[in-house]
Order: structure tokens, then C-alpha cells, then sequence
């Protein structure tokens, strides 16, 4: 039979240039799938990117914007603003004379704005990226590796 | 073999010999240190980006949440300097000078700076700034015109955060200021609190490197003891009062005995805080007194003392009552002078006011009647009590800047040195410290040291700081008691004593429907020849309701040109004080609460 084979080729050679072009066909088409799947995974990684830095800007743009609209709503509501206020509707201050107190069993008193509290930041889970994102195709390819091959205890 | 084909295999060798001149050659550039820096260098500067991350300064709160201190939106205005083109720089410097109102010869200096994106150049320059704390129409407007004229297209601007008070000068001497550090008051003694620390990191431009941004966590917020209301009442008062009378400074203090909260704190001169620094401390000038340059002082209320006068007068009598010395009705004949080693004493007035109670001694503020009481007490006890009312020691109040000044006693003799021309303790000292002179104190001293008479001998940790909010939770300040000078009937029986007098005498400084205990003080002015000024310190410490103290006042007037005294002067703003308080607090008529607690 092996003889038949070798027998085969030697009559007919183009039998081997196709296998040669076969195989080189092979690995071209081998290489532009894993470029092209290169190409798409730093696409999708750099697209990630760009977007993580424009939510990013947003988001201090926003953290700024609140901080600012907080001060300018107290700007409105400060106490000469709201004394100039009073005055212009008609209001006057009161005096003793004008109040009369009277018992309120439920009353609980004055009661204050509600303030909002600065968040806590972990920083450590915060700023820790899983590998995934990190790594490139061949530590990919060379951790899964391994990987497979410890579990099949070689 | 043929001749074609060996032109083949010419070709071929030539291609390779080509391949392996192109590996040689990239090899020796990957490999040349020349080549190696240049790429480091260059490289660098197109793929990474130092960028600062900076925390948002936490706020300031009064106890009911109104904003004291925030941030507003600001930007900065400049060029990206690789963009100005020698063409643009006639349009740049007429457009910025006419916007933002500065000199246009400075701009066009600022706007052709040569563009050096080297960091470790001493010429590294890639952005000038031309103007500090835009506002947003400022940006819109740039906008607009960069839409209309492309020789603008390199102006530029960064958005970040100012320190703001919405309240403008109100509170700002306890409150301190920030521009580019922090100063004085609350933002100086909790700037660790307010901002976190501002982080520095280099960024890969390339957006497919994923790296881990840095989490800067805000700064704390603070919530302070003060109500804004009460503050704001009291500065009127106290800036009119201080007209009408031409003092040339006033302070005052509210604070709550029970636990050592202040309520409100001011006191003169007040700075715009939204400036320069050297603007704002521009409004605390150099004062020349006595041949000496001071210079203002930021918050009075803890930064300067003062001798207080007769409002001492309290410890004097708190000490005589507590350690059973006398009693309310223990009777003294006063002759109008009296000798305490060497040194003779003689009362306000120069009179002598003949068979008085101990209540009678306070109405009247006699001076001989308080060296009488230091005699009989004796030295030992006198100091022991001044010292347990920790006359002499700083409060560590949480501001900033707070001063204190030795206190001259047996135990403390001489605190300048043995220099014989400086202020030392000798025997006849206790006279006049038993009526507040030769004693300096700080206006927050003597209200925190008075508090314990009001909140039944015991002293309380004067504090601002209400809460801190941080990391998603809050945390309050727990109340502490620094000391107990006297017991609780003392201070009750002196409470007592002080609400009759102020009562007896129809004081100025009486509040329709409440009783209140006072006491005046005026402080003669010491200078480098002795009590010489003719100017006087007109001050008042009183609290109420009596019965149950929900406040203390303290109240001092610089120097006051329309009287020199203080019942006449500093009585009737307290009285004006303690009308406003008790309706901005919600506390009702003694006659009402009597009633009330009777159901």
C-alpha cells in the first residue's frame, strides 16, 4: 500500500504541489483568522476604551456640575437672599409680642435639610482590573494551554 | 542548471540578503541607546498624558444643613500653545483682552510663549493660561466665537472646582478660607478632613490599554454646631451696635452650656472670602496700639485677649460661694477701699457703698467687696479655683489660631523670665485679678469657663463640629466635660444671685418674660505706663432662662466712644440677643414653660 502511494506521486507530481499549496493555503488562512480576530478583539477593547474615558469625563463633569448647582442653590436660599425676599413680600420679623406658643404633644421640632453623605470608594476593588482585560491573545493562548494541560495532570 | 535559473536564484539571494540588511538594521535600532531614548522620548509624549486627579473639597453645613461653604464651577481659560500660529496671535490677543478685561500686552506675551512638550525641559510649555475662574458664559461665549473665527481655535479651557460661601462675609471668621490652601477657622482645622489628597497619573493614550483609573474619594463633609439664623441675627446686632457706639471692634458668643455647642460666633472685621489671598488678609490690617504693630486678628473671639473686668467677677464670687467662704446673704461693709499687699483698691466709682449682701456686691460690681473675698478665701484657694475654671489655658476649641496669655499666679510667677521690667505675680496681683484686671483672657475662655456656672458646675469642651459625614456614614461629635469647678448648688445659688441683681437694678439687659442672669464688665485698658488709654472694654456674659439654660451669651465692645461702660453699652445689645434667640430657638415665656410643666 505504501508503495501504491509513492508509486501514485511519482507519476503524477502535481499531486504534491497541491498538498504543498494546501497546506500553505492552510496556514494563510490560519494567520488571516487570527489576525482578523486580533483585529476585532482591539477593536472592541479600544472602543471600550474610548468609551470608559468618555463616561469617565462625564462623570466628573457631572460630579462638578452637582457640586456647583449645590452652592448656587445655596447662593439662592442664603439668609441675607431670603431676609430681601421677606422684606419685598411684606414680612417682618417677629417679636414676642406677635407669638403665641402652644403645646403640640407630637411635635418633634425643628427639623433640618437632608444632606447628602460622600459615598465610600474601595479603593482596592476599585482600581483592580480582572486579567481578562489586560492580557494579550498569546498569554491567552499559552495560559489556557497550560491550563488544559494541568488538567489533564502532563 | 540554466541560465534562467539562476538569475532565479540570483533574485532570490538578493531578496534575502535585502530581508537580512532590513533585521540587521532593525535590530541595531531597537538596540542603540540613541535610538532607544528618542523612542522613549518621543514615544512617550504622543502615547501617555499626565493627568492630576483631583477630590472634591467636602462642604460646610450649619446644624440644620444650609450650606456655609461649597464649590462652584470655574474654568480656566488658555491656549493650547502647538496651535497658536504667528498669523492668529493679532485676533487671540483682541478677542481674550476684550473678554476678560486684562492688559493686552500681557496676553500676547502669554499667547507666544514657544511650545516645548518636553517635561524635563526648564522651558516645558504646552498651555498658557490667561484667565482663572471663568464662569460658564465666559465659556459659551468662546464657543460662539470659536464657530465664527479660526483664528481662535486654539483658545482652551480646563473646568474645575472654587471654594464658595454662599453666605458670603457671614460667619467667615469662624468659618476661615481656602483659595489656594487653607486658612484659619474651620477650614484650616479640618483641611486634612475637607480634601483628601489629589493624585497624580500617568494615562496610556491608547484606548485599548486598559488601566486602572485611581478612586479619589471626596473630601468629609462637616456639619457645624452654628445656626445660621442665630448668626446671621447676631451679626446684624452686633455690626450696628458696634456703629452706635463707636467701638472699634465688637465680638460676640452664643453657645450652648449643656454641652459646649457654639451657636454663633463673630466679631470684626468680616473679609469677602471670595478673593485673593492677599486681598482677603488685606482686611485685617496692621493696628498700632501703644507703640506696637499687631496685626488684626482673623477671629477675636480666639485669637486675641483681653483684661474682661468685672464679668470676672463671677469666678471671684463662684470660688468664695463653693468653698463656703460666704453665702448670698453674708453681709460686707463696704468703706469703698482696701489694701492687699501694698496695693490699694478702690471701687468703680470711687465710692464706698456701705452694709452690702454678696448679691448687693455683684449688683453694684464692687471692686473692694471681690479683694475682700480673695483675702478671705486666701491665696491657696483663689488659684486652685481660677485654676480648676482653667483660667489661662487654651480651650482646644476646633478652630484654628487659637492664642492664650499666661496667667500670672504664685504657682506661675513669671512667665516672661526674670527680667524685673516684665509682668510677674507679686502678693498685691490677687487684688486686682479678683476683679479681671491683670488678667488676659480670650473671649472663648471666659464663655466656656462661665458656662459651668450655667450648666450646673460643670464645664463643657467648647466645640463647632457637630458631625462629619465620610465614606457613606455620619459621625458625631460626643459632648465632653473638661471640668468641674464648683459644685451644682454653687452655680445654681450664683445663677440666682445674678438673676436678682440684674432684676434689683433694672438692667438694660433685662428680656420681657424671662429671666436671665448677667453680669457687666468694664476692663480698663492696660499700656506700657499703666491704666492710661481712657478707653475702656466693654463686655457682658449672661445666660437664661435661669431656671434651665439653654443659652449663654458673651459680648465685647473695642474701646466704645458713646460710654465707657458696659451696663449702658453692652447690656442692651445682650438684651437685643436674647430676644431674638428665644424665638429663633422656640423657647417659650417662663410664665408658658411654668405652666406646661405643671400639666
Amino acid at each position: 500500500m505504501k508503495k501504491q502511494t509513492k508509486q501514485a506521486y511519482r507519476q503524477k507530481p502535481w499531486r504534491i504541489q497541491t498538498q504543498w499549496i494546501s497546506l500553505t493555503l492552510l496556514v494563510v488562512v490560519l494567520a488571516i483568522l487570527s489576525i482578523a480576530m486580533n483585529l476585532t478583539i482591539t477593536t472592541k477593547s479600544a472602543h471600550a476604551g474610548v468609551q470608559v474615558r468618555v463616561l469617565e469625563a462625564e462623570r466628573e463633569k457631572l460630579e462638578r456640575s452637582i457640586s456647583g448647582n449645590l452652592t448656587l442653590l445655596a447662593q439662592i436660599l442664603s439668609a441675607s437672599t431670603m431676609q430681601e425676599r421677606a422684606k419685598e413680600m411684606g414680612y417682618v420679623p417677629a417679636t414676642q409680642a406677635n407669638i403665641e406658643y402652644i403645646y403640640l404633644s407630637e411635635y418633634v421640632g425643628k427639623e433640618g435639610q437632608k444632606i447628602s453623605i460622600p459615598p465610600a470608594r474601595d479603593n482596592a476593588v476599585a482600581n483592580s482590573i480582572k486579567p481578562i482585560y489586560t492580557r494579550s491573545l498569546w498569554d491567552w493562548v499559552f495560559d489556557n494551554t497550560f491550563t488544559m494541560l494541568d488538567r489533564e495532570g502532563k | 542548471m540554466g541560465k534562467s535559473l539562476i538569475r532565479f536564484y540570483l533574485i532570490g539571494l538578493v531578496f534575502i540578503a535585502f530581508s537580512i540588511a532590513i533585521v540587521y538594521r532593525l535590530i541595531q535600532i531597537q538596540t542603540d541607546p540613541f535610538f532607544i531614548t528618542l523612542s522613549e522620548t518621543v514615544g512617550n509624549q504622543a502615547s501617555i498624558k499626565v493627568k492630576n486627579f483631583e477630590p472634591i473639597r467636602g462642604n460646610i453645613y450649619d446644624r440644620w444643613g444650609n450650606l456655609l461653604a461649597g464649590n462652584t464651577e470655574v474654568y480656566e481659560i488658555g491656549v493650547n500653545l502647538n496651535q497658536v500660529v504667528t498669523t492668529d496671535i493679532p485676533e487671540l490677543v483682541i478677542y481674550l483682552s476684550s473678554l476678560t478685561g486684562i492688559d493686552s500686552n500681557m496676553i500676547r506675551e502669554r499667547v507666544s510663549i514657544p511650545y516645548n512638550p518636553n517635561p524635563e525641559s526648564a522651558d516645558f510649555a504646552v498651555f498658557s493660561t490667561i484667565y482663572k475662574n471663568a464662569t460658564k458664559e465666559m465659556v459659551a461665549k468662546i464657543e460662539d466665537a470659536q464657530a465664527e473665527n479660526s483664528h481662535l481655535r486654539s483658545i482652551s479651557w480646563n473646568g474645575r472646582l472654587m471654594r464658595t460661601y454662599p453666605e458670603n462675609e457671614m460667619g467667615i471668621n469662624f468659618l476661615g478660607f481656602y483659595t489656594s490652601d487653607a486658612f484659619f477657622g474651620v477650614e484650616s482645622f479640618y483641611n486634612n478632613l475637607l480634601s483628601t489628597t489629589s493624585t497624580s497619573q500617568i494615562i496610556k493614550m491608547a484606548p485599548y490599554d486598559v488601566m486602572a483609573i485611581p478612586e479619589i474619594p471626596q473630601g468629609a463633609g462637616i456639619v457645624l454646631t452654628i445656626d445660621r439664623e442665630i448668626q446671621s441675627r447676631v451679626e446684624q446686632i452686633m455690626d450696628r451696635a458696634i456703629n452706635e457706639n463707636g467701638a472699634s471692634s465688637g465680638t460676640a458668643i452664643i453657645m450652648n452650656p449643656k454641652t459646649g455647642e457654639l451657636l454663633a460666633m463673630t466679631t470684626t472685621p468680616r473679609a469677602n472670602p471670595h478673593q485673593s489671598t492677599g486681598g482677603i488678609l488685606q482686611q485685617y490690617p496692621i493696628e498700632h496700639f501703644d507703640g506696637s504693630d499687631l496685626q488684626t486678628p482673623f477671629n477675636r473671639a480666639i485669637m486675641q485677649t483681653y483684661e474682661p473686668g468685672s464679668v470676672f467677677k463671677v469666678f471671684t464670687m463662684a470660688a468664695a460661694l463653693d468653698s463656703g467662704t460666704v453665702e448670698p446673704d453674708t453681709e460686707f461693709l463696704d468703706t469703698g477701699i482696701i489694701e492687699i499687699g501694698g496695693m490699694t483698691i478702690y471701687n468703680w466709682d470711687y465710692g464706698a457703698w456701705g452694709l452690702q449682701t454678696m448679691t448687693g456686691c455683684m449688683q453694684h460690681s464692687l471692686n473692694v467687696c471681690m479683694v475682700w473675698l480673695a483675702k478671705e478665701m486666701g491665696t491657696e484657694t483663689f488659684y486652685n479655683y481660677l485654676s480648676a475654671f482653667n483660667i489661662g489655658k487654651e480651650t482646644n476649641i476646633d478652630l484654628s489660631g487659637e492664642v492664650t496669655f499666661p496667667f500670672l499666679s504664685p504657682s506661675n510667677p513669671t512667665p516672661f523670665g526674670s527680667d524685673p521690667n516684665l509682668p510677674r505675680w507679686y502678693d498685691g496681683m490677687m487684688g486686682p485679678q479678683a476683679f479681671g484686671q491683670g488678667v488676659a483672657v480670650t473671649p472663648i475662655r471666659m464663655i466656656t469657663s462661665a458656662s459651668a456656672l450655667a450648666n450646673q458646675g460643670r464645664m463643657m469642651a467648647p466645640h463647632i463640629q457637630k458631625a462629619i459625614l465620610q465614606d457613606g456614614r455620619i459621625r458625631y461629635y460626643n459632648p465632653k466635660i473638661v471640668s468641674t469647678p464648683i459644685k451644682p448648688q454653687t452655680a445654681k445659688t450664683l445663677t440666682d444671685m445674678l438673676t436678682v441683681s440684674l432684676e434689683e437694678e433694672s438692667s438694660t439687659a433685662l428680656v420681657n418674660g424671662y429671666s436671665v442672669a448677667g453680669k457687666t464688665g468694664t476692663a480698663e485698658i492696660p499700656t506700657r505706663k499703666g491704666y492710661t488709654s481712657g478707653l475702656t472694654n466693654a463686655s457682658f456674659v449672661g445666660w437664661g432662662p435661669s431656671d434651665d439654660p439653654q443659652f449663654i451669651v458673651y459680648i465685647w465692645l473695642e474701646k466704645p466712644t458713646s460710654s465707657i461702660w458696659s451696663s449702658l453699652v453692652t447690656a442692651p445689645i445682650f438684651r437685643e440677643i436674647v430676644e431674638n434667640l428665644v424665638i429663633i430657638m422656640n423657647i417659650p415665656p417662663d410664665s408658658v414653660r411654668m405652666e406646661y410643666a405643671s400639666r
